[in-house]
């Protein structure tokens, strides 16, 4: 009986030893494989691929960069990655917003930003990406990404109460609204020239996120406040899902920038 | 989640001073203690005290097969399609709040759900409705009634450790032994106003070591009308029930029990409130096996397994008052197994012991559909799972004519919420509900009895509760209360109930004067209510605010009720019944819903064939108005109530008829526990018969 006992479960315990044993095999994963290609091009030997989060939207857009060496595939971690964006409206030009990569992280992607103010319908958007590195070798490319509009605008465009000035305000977060306390990221740039946006700090920033067809907010909002290079944090608080408005003001100093700005976020 | 505090209100740091409690526990228990060594030590057999046994430990008389299969309301001449809501209304120290004409939520000693366990046989059911319109009364039928069992005074600690007593809905059981056959009995019943309709039937079939009985019943009703012939809109109910239950005997000392409800409610209307009921459904079932020798020292056992799910469909879409369209589905469970044992070291001496676990869950959602946007959702209820583990003991010792029983309750209860989403909307507010929360739960219980003959009996019973905040208290998120306007919100941080309770009763009877008189008083520290948080925003301008379940530092609660029969003439009895109840916090406010004052006189002529009564029932105006809700003042109503039966044969079944008349005199009236004033029905004929097989 004992032995008939063991006859059975020995093989059993092999079984599920051998099994599990399969899982344990290393995998080795692509650093890209939930990113999205928005294209690549081969320059003095050198392969650029950009990518993104998701494809790409009027808006502030996360790049993601890879430099390669065309040949051996190697991939290469010592450039330097500029942005330079150009929309051609045919009658005139303009840049947008960036933020230029750092150094590469350990997948060897660098890790950048493009807010593009306009979508494709409005004219033609270049992106040239350029690569340099200590011992002076180089890569340029140029892209032509489609940008989208998305079902609810993440980037709001106005002239400061202040000075007139012409200032761009981006969602950067929550890009995946959930209920509860997200992350409430903005970026804000201004307008020096059609071909300089430089990013903005300083600014108040305060929140109120409302659903408009029952009239309610939401507590425990956390306005943003200023963390360098344009850049806000705070945290809004979505209580259900559904249809929500969130109203911005801005505020320098004491003045007011800019009020009854509205982000529109369903979730 | 701090706001601007109504005055008095406090937060969850106060920690209860436990010492209080038990000094006065102390203080109540030493004399009687001193009183006993007084008593000589001889014990006599004491019938009595079985019979006392039986008729408040539920634990006790479920082992008492040899008891006929009766009907509670018989030999009331009451009719007996009477809701259970009606019965339990003319119950002494219960009361009814009400939403509507259907599925009222019982009070004791006016402590409602929050504070009162709702049981079916011993086998708690949770409301599966944030707004309580499903109460665990609403899914037993009458006709499927053997009686209601009140406990509280500490007697309830075998079941619960809430201080709000049990509230116990015995079902049938199926007739076993004498000789193998069937029985039965169907039953029809029309009411005038709102067109009530009714019908049952119930078959059972006996044997000498098994027995089963089936029953149905199906009600309907529309809109009724109030005294001044306006109809009441959405008052309208549609029901249907159907009970199994099989007893089998394997051995005489074994008795294996099983039952089954499955209650199915659709086209339910509250008027009071801006939501009604597509469809409330209910499944319960019990099992249970008891070992028990019947002669001799008792040693009885048993075994119970039991489960039940209730689920609560809440829409608000045949109103059109421009609101919203909006659903608010909700759903409970309960599982668990018990197990008791009863023995008797000495003479006179019972020790019961009783083990409980049980796993309790409850989910609700809100979703509304606004006009060309995508829909909102949000969990009202996050899920939540509770999970305790209870044990309970108690020892009676009996001496002469003075019966002394101390009872102890542990329990540990581990709650947690198993919703992502539910933990966020928490988060939202401030609140990490990640966590499991553990409570350590119970009470302790003291009582001393005293009897003369069957005739004269006195009680004196004390006992210390610790009662966990509900899942509306503790997880509620946005619960709208249409009595006040207010959206609730539950807080995870509470802290336990305290309470102490103490209670005297007295019953005399002598076969043609029955009294009883009984009074209590309770003293809660760390008392659980809601209070308004004006730095939360109600979810729309309909509603008036945003109220927060808190701890008050304390707050009292004492009462009591009398009631009286006395056959006046062989066949002309009177029954007399009052009741009273005063509750307040600590400076004296009243809490809410305070049933108020009420009484009611019944004469009853049965004689041959025919069984009449007239009762005149009614309430004092109640001008205990709590500033913590939206209650208003109630004025006084008295009402006529009258019933005639008559007894007849047909071939060789035996058969009732029965004529009553509800409001007579066409009284229009509310009720002080009525929700927004909704006026009761006006006069209401109705008919009703039933025939034996
Ligand atoms: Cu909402
Ligand atoms: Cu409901």
């Amino acid at each position: 009986m004992k032995r008939l006992a063991i006859a059975f479960i020995l093989p059993a315990f092999l079984l599920a030893a051998s099994l599990s044993g399969c899982k344990e095999k290393i995998k080795i994963t692509d650093p890209t494989e939930n990113l999205i290609a928005i294209g690549s091009g081969v320059n003095n030997g050198y392969l650029i691929e950009v990518f993104s989060d998701d494809s790409l939207m009027t808006g502030y857009n996360k790049l993601y960069v890879r430099v390669k060496n065309n040949a051996t595939e190697e991939v290469l971690n010592g450039f330097t990655i500029t942005f330079a964006p150009m929309m051609d409206m045919g009658t005139m030009q303009h840049a947008a917003p960036v933020e230029n990569p750092g150094k590469a992280d350990a997948d060897g992607l660098y890790e950048g930003a493009v807010v593009f103010i306009m979508p494709s319908t409005a004219g033609t958007w270049t992106l040239g990406v350029h690569a340099e590195d200590a011992q002076g070798n180089v890569a340029d490319i140029d892209l032509i990404p489609m940008v989208g509009m998305p079902a609810e605008a993440r980037i709001l465009s106005f002239e400061s109460d202040i000075d007139a000035s012409k200032l761009f305000v981006s969602l950067c977060a929550p890009r995946n609204p959930e209920v509860g306390l997200n992350d409430f990221e903005l970026a804000v740039h201004k307008k020096e020239s059609m071909m300089s946006f430089p990013p903005l700090d300083g600014l108040t920033i305060k929140i109120e996120p409302e659903m408009p067809s029952m009239g309610h907010g939401s507590p425990n909002n956390v306005d943003p406040v200023s963390v360098g290079n344009g850049h806000y944090l705070g945290k809004v608080n979505f209580t259900m899902t559904g249809y929500w408005k969130v109203n911005l003001t801005i505020l320098q100093g004491q003045d007011t920038v800019k009020s009854h700005l509205a982000f529109d976020i369903t979730l | 989640m701090a706001g601007i505090e109504p005055p008095g209100f406090y937060y969850n740091s106060y920690k209860m001073n436990s010492k209080y409690l038990y000094i006065l526990l102390l203080s109540i228990a030493v004399p009687l203690a001193a009183a006993a060594q007084q008593l000589p030590d001889t014990f006599r057999a004491a019938p009595w005290m079985q019979l006392r046994d039986s008729a408040h430990a539920v634990v006790l008389h479920q082992i008492m097969i040899s008891k006929d299969c009766g009907d509670a309301r018989e030999g009331s001449g009451q009719r007996p399609m009477r809701s259970i809501d009606e019965y339990v209304e003319a119950t002494p120290s219960l009361s009814l709040m009400s939403r509507g004409a259907f599925g009222k939520e019982p009070m004791l000693r006016g402590m409602n759900t929050d504070r009162l366990r709702v049981t079916v046989d011993g086998m708690p059911v949770m409301y599966a409705c944030i707004g309580k319109m499903d109460p665990a009364t609403s899914y037993v039928e009458s006709n499927n009634l053997d009686r209601i069992e009140v406990q509280s005074g500490g007697d309830e600690l075998a079941f619960t450790s809430s201080p709000g007593g049990t509230l116990n809905l015995k079902t049938l059981d199926p007739k076993i032994g004498s000789e193998d056959k069937h029985y039965g009995r169907a039953g029809a019943e029309f009411q005038s106003n709102g067109a009530g309709r009714s019908a049952f039937l119930k078959w059972g079939r006996s044997s000498e070591n098994w027995g089963v009985l089936i029953n149905s019943t199906w009600r309907a009703r529309d809109n009724y009308s109030d005294a001044r012939g306006n109809p009441i809109d959405f008052s309208q109910y549609r029901k249907a029930n159907l009970a199994m239950a099989l007893k089998w005997r394997p051995g005489k000392k074994n008795i294996v029990d099983a039952d089954l409800i499955l209650d199915e409610a659709w086209n339910v209307g509250y008027p009071a409130l801006p939501m009604d009921v597509p469809r409330a459904s209910a499944q319960l079932f019990t099992l249970e096996w008891k070992s028990y020798r019947p002669r001799g020292k008792s040693d009885e056992r048993s075994l119970r397994f039991f489960s039940n799910r209730v689920l609560h469909v809440m829409n608000n879409y045949t109103r059109d008052d421009g609101s919203m369209r909006m659903d608010m589905p909700g759903e409970s469970a309960v599982i668990g197994i018990s197990t008791w044992i009863k023995w008797q070291p000495g003479e006179k001496q019972t020790l019961r012991v009783k083990s409980e676990w049980m796993h309790t869950t409850a989910v609700a959602s809100m979703t509304m559909f606004p006009e060309g946007e995508k829909e909102m959702y949000m969990l009202t209820w996050p899920d939540i799972a509770k999970e305790s583990w209870a044990g309970f003991m108690a020892y009676t010792l009996g001496r002469k004519e003075v019966e002394w029983e101390g009872s102890l309750r542990l329990e540990t209860q581990l709650s947690h919420s198993r919703s992502a989403m539910g933990i966020s909307q928490w988060e939202a507010l401030g609140q990490d509900i990640s966590k499991p929360d553990t409570r350590f739960l119970g009470g302790g219980g003291l009582t001393w009895r005293y009897h003369k003959e069957r005739t004269f009996s006195l009680e004196a019973k004390s006992s210390v509760n610790l009662r966990a905040p509900t899942v509306s208290e503790q997880y509620g998120l946005y619960i709208y209360n249409a009595s006040d306007a207010f959206v609730y919100l539950g807080n995870p941080a509470l802290p336990n109930e305290k309470s102490l309770q103490i209670s005297l009763g007295a019953n005399y009877d002598n076969k043609v004067l029955q009294a009883g008189a009984e009074c209590y008083a309770y003293a809660f520290r760390d008392y659980i209510i809601a209070g308004i948080d004006t730095n939360l925003l109600p979810l729309n301008d309909q509603q008036s605010g945003v109220k927060v379940y808190r701890s008050i530092k304390a707050a009292h609660l004492f009462g009591g009720n009398v009631h009286f029969r006395v056959q006046l003439l062989p066949h002309l009895t009177l029954m007399l019944r009052a009741d009273y109840v005063d509750a307040r916090d600590f400076e004296g406010n009243y809490l809410p819903f305070i049933p108020p004052l009420k009484g009611s006189a019944t004469l009853r002529y049965a004689r041959g064939k025919f069984d009449l009564s007239a009762e005149i029932s009614g309430a004092a105006s109640q001008n205990k108005v709590s500033r913590y809700n939206g209650e208003d003042a109630t004025a006084s109503y008295f009402l006529v109530n009258v019933n005639a039966a008559y007894n007849y044969k047909v071939l060789s079944l035996k058969g009732k008829l029965l004529l009553t008349a509800k409001n007579l005199t066409n009284t229009y009236f509310w009720d002080h526990l009525d929700w927004n004033n909704v006026p009761r029905p006006g006069r209401n004929i109705i008919l009703s018969t039933v025939i034996d097989f």
